[in-house]
């Protein structure tokens, strides 16, 4: 089991970990995920069926595992609300993540896309992320989120779309400011 | 048209800033990953054990197990009609799979050793398995596969074994972190010299620091070692401080098989030490009696299998029995749980036998191979070479097969050699 973990660490791991920290927008959390995927994975590993190819079953297993979080975040910020009886209000309080230092350091321009994408859905999300940051292609992006190809091109599309809205348009602010 | 242009410039501007988000890296170290994926397992593992019988329990009675069958059915039936996703099912296996499954005898693998040996032969088996070319023996992942010891049990041809023997965090105990390396007597000099390069203090939670300045001059042939000390040594700390140099000296000059240790201050003959005046050499004791317990400073670091001094008169028996306590103050688990008993420990000139209680539950956790890992480092300690596990109501925990007479191993808490 150690060798199939370290096999396949060599081959995977950094463009995992760094699905799960865009995913979740946070170093610590992506530590914690990476385990749970490869737990799932060596449990489920001989039931690999390779109708898939390995690379996307594993960015699958990432995906399942970040939305899980994401699940339970959710549940545990309602209860949090309940129990203070924000309830309604609950919208008023951001779900933005503080920078990470990781992009903190980066120019502005990439400071700004960072943001955006924060504000995309998460379908959005998981789609620009496999696309141009982990570069995978659109079959292998359909592969991973097990949509059909033609889900994939349109949710890209609105996604850029949206990007481009949210860019331009606080870039239109920022002149007018200066 | 303009307009159009310009959406695609500003799409392609944007999927250019895309491109160039800073790629991301893990540095966590892999093999201390892979013990923390262990580690998580196991305690599922447990879980899953306690949830299965709790579910036991209550089908015994009789109405809660007709309601369950109906509800079976039920759920039978909706599964049935339902389309499911195969990438899906391959994702979520890992929560319906129990690995509780009957594990496959692996006797032979003394997997401790050879899996973290620098020279290892290809272990077939697993890569047979990641290639997909497994046969129906071997094909299944087990709980016992996933157990390891931390005992190392015999060193490969032209391998040394050695120690780093350092404080704990609090500086109460020391903690043996063990590797194997090529022998080159000039290289050892280097590893302990430079200790506090080499232990990663952080991440393993120990503290080095009592090395610093330390430089160290093997002469293996002669079973002797130089160690030269910094004139500042006996500015800091007391004699506690001076008590875990000379037992750590000793703990990691034993497996060497260094006799004599000779001080030199910057070269000078002799050391001076504030407690026990000046040295000039120390023999090296043969046998220190020691009870092995647990020290962890927090989930995210290892588990040690610490060495806690016993006293030179007391019996194994005595020192079994402390076992089954911790010092929580100092980070310190009983490496017995509370729940295993012992029914009688007999020894026969170097055979230890140690008999559990008829009611025993060994369970196959990663918990009970460091319960075995550290009584037969205890045993090693009162002189014992073997030991007999009776009355235990599994044949294999890990890599110990029960049935038979267990080897005392040669050291603990091996780590992947990783000296460049």
């Amino acid at each position: 089991m150690k060798d199939i973990f370290h096999e396949l660490y060599q081959k995977y791991h950094q463009d995992l970990f760094q699905f799960l920290f865009y995913m979740v927008k946070n170093r610590e959390v992506a530590e914690d995920l990476v385990q749970e995927v490869y737990i799932k994975v060596l449990k489920s590993y001989e039931n690999f069926e390779g109708k898939s190819s390995e690379k996307t079953w594993l960015f699958s297993i990432a995906r399942h595992v970040a939305i899980d979080y994401f699940r339970k975040q959710k549940r545990k910020k309602k209860r949090f609300l309940d129990y203070f009886d924000i309830g309604e209000k609950g919208y008023l309080i951001q779900d933005e993540q503080p920078i990470p230092e990781e992009i903190a350091v980066q120019n502005d321009e990439i400071k700004e896309i960072y943001k955006c994408l924060q504000r995309c859905s998460d379908d959005q999300q998981s789609v620009i992320i496999l696309r141009f940051i982990q570069s995978l292609s659109i079959q292998e992006t359909a592969e991973v989120l097990e949509w059909s190809v033609s889900k994939v091109k349109t949710t890209q599309h609105r996604a850029m779309k949206a990007l481009k809205a949210m860019m331009f348009k606080e870039e239109g602010i920022n002149r007018e400011a200066k | 048209m303009k307009q159009n242009e310009r959406h695609q410039q500003q799409e392609k501007e944007i999927q250019s800033l895309l491109e160039k988000m800073p790629k991301i890296k893990d540095t966590q170290d892999p093999d201390l990953l892979f013990e923390k994926i262990q580690t998580r397992m196991m305690e599922e593992q447990e879980e899953q054990g306690t949830k299965k019988f709790a579910f036991h329990k209550w089908m015994n009675r009789p109405v809660v197990a007709s309601a369950a069958v109906v509800l079976l059915i039920v759920i039978l039936s909706a599964t049935y009609l339902n389309n499911q996703n195969p990438m899906m099912d391959q994702a979520n296996i890992a929560k319906d799979q129990s690995l509780m499954e009957e594990p496959e005898a692996d006797m032979e693998k003394q997997e401790s050793l050879m899996e973290r040996a620098p020279v290892k032969e290809p272990d077939n088996q697993d890569s047979a398995e990641f290639n997909g070319l497994e046969s129906d023996d071997n094909k299944m992942f087990t709980i016992q596969d996933t157990l390891k010891s931390k005992a190392v049990f015999s060193v490969p041809e032209n391998h040394i074994q050695f120690s780093y023997v350092v404080p704990d965090q609090n500086k109460q105990y020391l903690v043996p972190i063990s590797f194997i390396v090529p022998k080159d007597e000039e290289k050892l000099n280097d590893y302990f010299s430079n200790m506090n390069r080499y232990v990663r203090a952080d991440e393993w939670g120990v503290d080095p620091s009592l090395f610093s300045g330390i430089s160290f001059d093997f002469a293996l042939n002669d079973q002797t070692v130089t160690v030269d000390m910094p004139k500042e040594f006996n500015d800091t700390g007391g004699s506690a401080r001076e008590s875990l140099l000379i037992n750590s000296l000793y703990q990691m000059m034993a497996p060497l098989n260094i006799k004599t240790i000779y001080f030199t201050t910057e070269g000078e003959q002799g050391a001076d030490f504030a407690h026990f005046g000046t040295l000039t050499e120390l023999e090296v004791p043969s046998q220190q009696k020691n009870a092995y317990k647990l020290y962890q400073v927090s989930a995210n670091h290892p588990v040690w299998i610490v060495p806690i001094p016993a006293d030179p008169n007391s019996s194994i028996e005595e020192a079994i029995e402390s076992m089954y306590a911790g010092e929580e103050d100092f980070g310190i688990r009983p490496s017995i749980p509370e729940q295993i008993s012992i029914e009688e420990i007999q020894s026969d000139s170097e055979v230890l036998s140690i008999t559990f209680s008829q009611n025993v539950n060994l369970m196959p956790t990663q918990p009970m191979v460091y319960m075995f890992d550290a009584i037969l480092m205890t045993a090693r300690s009162y002189g014992f070479d073997d030991v007999r596990f009776l009355n235990s109501n599994v044949s294999k925990i890990g890599p110990y097969n029960l049935d038979e007479t267990v080897s005392v191993p040669v050291a603990v808490n091996l780590m992947p050699a990783a000296f460049k």
